[in-house]
């Protein structure tokens, strides 16, 4: 009896040390290749899991709108599939809240709405592409409270045609006014205006900003067909304490700062681009619509977008870093590799000195799917880890002894 | 291509079906709707199966199809974005597949400016049950 009871023990002893040992090489297994956990000490300050209820789901390839609510402090998501918009509760990552819009009756927003911008809970403006001309306005409940149409006479033969921007920086308001950021033109001649409509939601006049003009100078055959949203995306952000504006176009170096009518360029540029690759490239080498030349540039530098954090006075601008080379090499050995893509995130004051740049890859965090600001900083969107079912946001650290 | 080793390397089934269309989730925005309008219509067919590739989501799909009113989603597959391009697909159009006897599948991108190739996959659908020849 005894010496049944002194193995059985003995057996529990060994399979626990087993058990043991097996943990502590998993342990250290993962702190030394878990790219994440490293990167999670490094460069998040904090990861909250938003927990997804079984209607809602991560954003798609072109990525969703996240944007931060000062007067509830919830964090709004937009979720394309029920077309609404899910406010979660930062702490706890539950959702709490929901915007429904409908497509029927008196308070439909028609069309295949996919961008909002949150002013307060009873102006939240929502854009509807297939109504490209109109911005609706509704309230936390989903009611419509106003339409803006800023169709144009000319139909838009002459000026960018009004597709919004996508995931952040498209829509500012202020006082009486918003101001839309659309997609820079691929036809040179609709660029003679900037991309940039401004709007008086009092008077409802509308015209879109003479300067700062877009891509004047580039020979826009050298962007694939099809490069809408990574080359022709305008960005803006807004200083309200001084009233400037700063707009960022993915092939220029500089920022465009408004203020009073009168446009200043500033240099802000990434120490880590040094042109863009699509601009110079011998077209030569591959036919301007061949699929292999298309799949080579995509990978060319771009800047993504500006964004003013009001709580921290500071501007972030985001540039996804040259792959051209990397794709190629992939293309050509017909490799099946996957190449990450690689980021920098610059940090400027407001007066847009820059004090610092944080690189990191497309393993740690997708920022063209998912961006947003909070009185806590800046915060992006992190890759699919944990199933479908939950939807990860890191808050970026920074070093600033840069 | 032969579509029996795409399947079982997908790990979906065809029954008697006539026709698969492979729907590149994240592929052209107007071809996606289009699929969408096609699949709602004729969803309950016994002669089409639909497949996903190129996807962010499998769950935002389900969940599409749910709120479009099909609860039933055993009618659709998901296929890795790696094994469509390895067989010809496309990652940015429709492609459609005519399922032969012997194993193997014609392969249409459902790209024609005119429409004519979805037009045709309809008048297909609506025509009594006829097993392809190549």
């Amino acid at each position: 009896m005894f010496w049944k009871l002194n193995r059985a023990i003995k057996l529990i002893v060994l399979i626990m040390r087993k058990l043991v040992l097996c943990f502590l090489i998993a342990k250290v297994c993962t702190v030394c290749v878990g790219q994440t956990v490293q990167f999670t000490n490094e460069v998040f300050g904090k990861v909250i899991d938003l927990k997804l209820d079984n209607e809602t789901a991560m954003p798609w390839y072109f990525g969703s709108v996240f944007q931060y609510c000062d007067d509830t402090d919830l964090l709004a998501y937009w979720n394309g599939i029920t077309k609404s918009i899910k406010y979660f509760d930062l702490e706890s990552g539950e959702t709490v809240k929901e915007t429904k819009l409908s497509p029927y009756g008196p308070e439909a927003i028609p069309g295949e709405p996919y961008y909002f911008y949150y002013h307060n809970k009873d102006s939240i403006f929502i854009f509807s592409e297939f109504q490209n001309s109109k911005l609706f306005l509704v309230n936390d409940r989903g009611g419509k409270v106003d339409t803006f149409d800023f169709e144009a006479k000319d139909g838009y033969r002459f000026t960018p045609f009004p597709r919004l921007t996508r995931v952040s920086g498209a829509i500012v308001v202020h006082k009486e006014h918003f101001f839309l950021s659309f997609n820079i033109s691929e036809q040179k001649e609709r660029n003679s205006v900037a991309p940039v409509l401004k709007y008086n939601m009092v008077t409802k006049e509308h015209g879109f900003l003479k300067e700062p003009g877009a891509y004047r100078d580039l020979d826009l055959s050298r962007i694939p067909k099809g490069g809408q949203h990574e080359f022709y995306e305008s960005r803006l952000a807004f200083n309200a304490d001084n009233n400037e504006m700063v707009i960022n176009y993915p092939l220029s170096q500089k920022l465009y700062v408004l203020r009073d009518g009168i446009v200043k360029e500033v240099e802000a540029k990434s120490k880590s681009v040094k042109g863009f690759e699509l601009l110079s490239r011998d077209k030569n080498r591959f036919e301007v619509n061949d699929v292999g030349y298309k799949k080579i540039v995509f990978g060319s530098a771009r800047y993504f977008g500006i964004f003013y954090d009001q709580y921290n006075k500071l501007f972030y601008r985001l540039v996804k870093l040259d792959n051209v080379s990397k794709t190629e090499s992939k293309y050509l050995s017909n490799s099946k590799k996957y190449v990450p893509d690689s980021y920098s995130w610059m940090i400027f004051d407001s007066g847009l000195s820059k004090k610092t740049e944080v690189l990191f890859t497309s393993r740690e965090a997708t920022p063209e799917k998912g961006v947003f600001v909070s009185p806590k900083g800046l915060w992006v969107l992190l890759p699919n880890s944990k199933g479908e079912d939950i939807m990860s946001i890191g808050l970026l650290k920074f070093n600033e002894k840069d | 291509m032969d579509y029996s080793l795409f399947l079982k390397e997908a790990g979906f089934e065809v029954d008697n079906e006539e026709f698969m269309l492979v729907i590149p989730q994240n592929g052209c925005s107007t071809c996606v709707k289009k699929s969408y309008g096609f699949l709602l219509k004729n969803y309950e067919s016994p002669k089409i199966k639909y497949v996903f590739t190129h996807y962010s989501s499998q769950k935002a799909i389900k969940v599409r199809l749910n709120v479009l009113g099909k609860e039933d989603v055993s009618r659709i597959g998901f296929i890795d974005l790696r094994v469509a391009l390895e067989n010809g697909l496309s990652q940015m159009y429709p492609s459609l597949l005519e399922i032969g006897k012997d194993g193997k599948a014609k392969v249409t991108f459902m790209n024609a400016e005119d429409g004519s190739d979805w037009q045709w996959l309809e008048e297909q659908m609506e025509q009594d049950s006829e097993p392809y020849k190549f």
